[in-house]
């Protein structure tokens, strides 16, 4: 972890009786909750979409008008519970489940994006990208 | 020649992604990272002036607020989450990412949706890799910031914001053009037009 995320964390890992949480803090996971909500139901509308639903039929099974949809599907700080209830309901008639996890303690994931594709070099000798070398095996394109 | 990317066997090539790893192993660009426990499918890299923005200490108040959107709203797009962008100039209303004029420019803007925001310009190095290069206030001025507010659509603000985005890629990448790519998904996975 960076040291600008331990200091991220810092008042938060204080316990029950540590200082109060900064409002700033505070609004960044308020950030972090709701564009992991909009993740959710976007991916969720996806995979209906392509069993056939569209915007029109959603706004109709949940008695709002395409623009709502619209707006809903659009941008993270426009979905409040209500409208996930709805939207989840009239997707795929489910509810959310409620659960949470600590923030803390988190294990880093070890995989990073394109760290396995490495660079291509040229060599001067010549100018024909034929000889365009793979410097490392797990290129992956 | 000591330009970068040329060795003693006077290699005169190097990818734009062995370009911007090796600037970020030199420390001269900044790779964000994700909080822990989150996944790492795209990559933003960071100029210094916006790294300062999103590492310096801040007094609590409504631009920490913002500053603090925005870190979140950067490592959402690392995280691999789904991202509404508009390619279309002018016309974005909601969208996370936008195209901007002149389309040519290939500079886009990230934006957090809560107001005042702080708008960061970029370009994509490849597609899910982004650079960016500089920030702006959009509306409302912020204390600790010289540049002004953005303003309306047309000002000299946003003409400023795109060149200097335009001059950071120049200063950085002056052997490669930027991602221009004829759909969203030349740009991003995971992404959804408006």
């Amino acid at each position: 972890m960076t040291t600008f995320q331990k200091q991220l964390l810092n008042e938060i890992a204080a316990g029950h009786d540590g200082p109060q949480i900064p409002e700033s803090k505070r609004v960044y996971f308020q950030q972090r909750y709701r564009d992991r909500l909009f993740d959710f139901i976007v991916s969720r509308f996806e995979t209906a979409r392509e069993r056939g639903l569209t915007k029109a039929k959603l706004a109709r099974r949940i008695g709002k008008s395409p623009e709502v949809i619209n707006r809903w599907l659009a941008a993270p700080h426009n979905l409040e519970a209500d409208s996930v209830s709805d939207l989840l309901l009239g997707i795929d008639a489910e509810e959310p489940e409620i659960d949470a996890h600590s923030v803390l303690d988190r294990k880093p994931v070890n995989y990073r994006h394109l760290d396995d594709q490495r660079e291509i070099k040229v060599d001067s000798s010549t100018t024909n990208t034929a000889h365009l070398k793979h410097i490392e095996t797990g290129w992956r394109i | 020649m000591t330009h970068t990317g040329c060795t003693k066997r006077a290699l005169i090539y190097m990818s734009i992604r062995a370009e911007w790893q090796k600037l970020v192993a030199d420390g001269e660009l900044f790779r964000l990272e994700p909080l822990p426990g989150d996944p790492d499918e795209r990559t933003v890299l960071m100029s210094p002036e916006v790294n300062e923005l999103l590492t310096k200490q801040m007094p609590e108040g409504p631009d920490a607020n913002r500053r603090s959107r925005l870190l979140a709203t950067l490592q959402g797009i690392v995280a691999g989450r789904r991202i509404v962008a508009c390619m279309t100039p002018f016309e974005a209303r909601e969208a996370q990412v936008g195209l901007l004029d002149p389309i040519d420019d290939a500079v886009f803007d990230i934006r957090c949706q809560d107001k005042p925001a702080i708008r960061v310009f970029c370009r994509f190095l490849e597609k899910d890799v982004l650079f960016a290069a500089t920030y702006r206030p959009r509306s409302v001025s912020m204390e600790w910031m010289d540049w002004l507010p953005l303003g309306d659509r047309h000002s000299k603000e946003w003409k400023r914001a795109i060149a200097a985005t335009k001059r950071m890629w120049g200063m950085f990448f002056p052997a490669h053009e930027p991602v221009r790519g004829e759909c969203l998904r030349d740009y991003l996975s995971k992404a959804t037009l408006e």
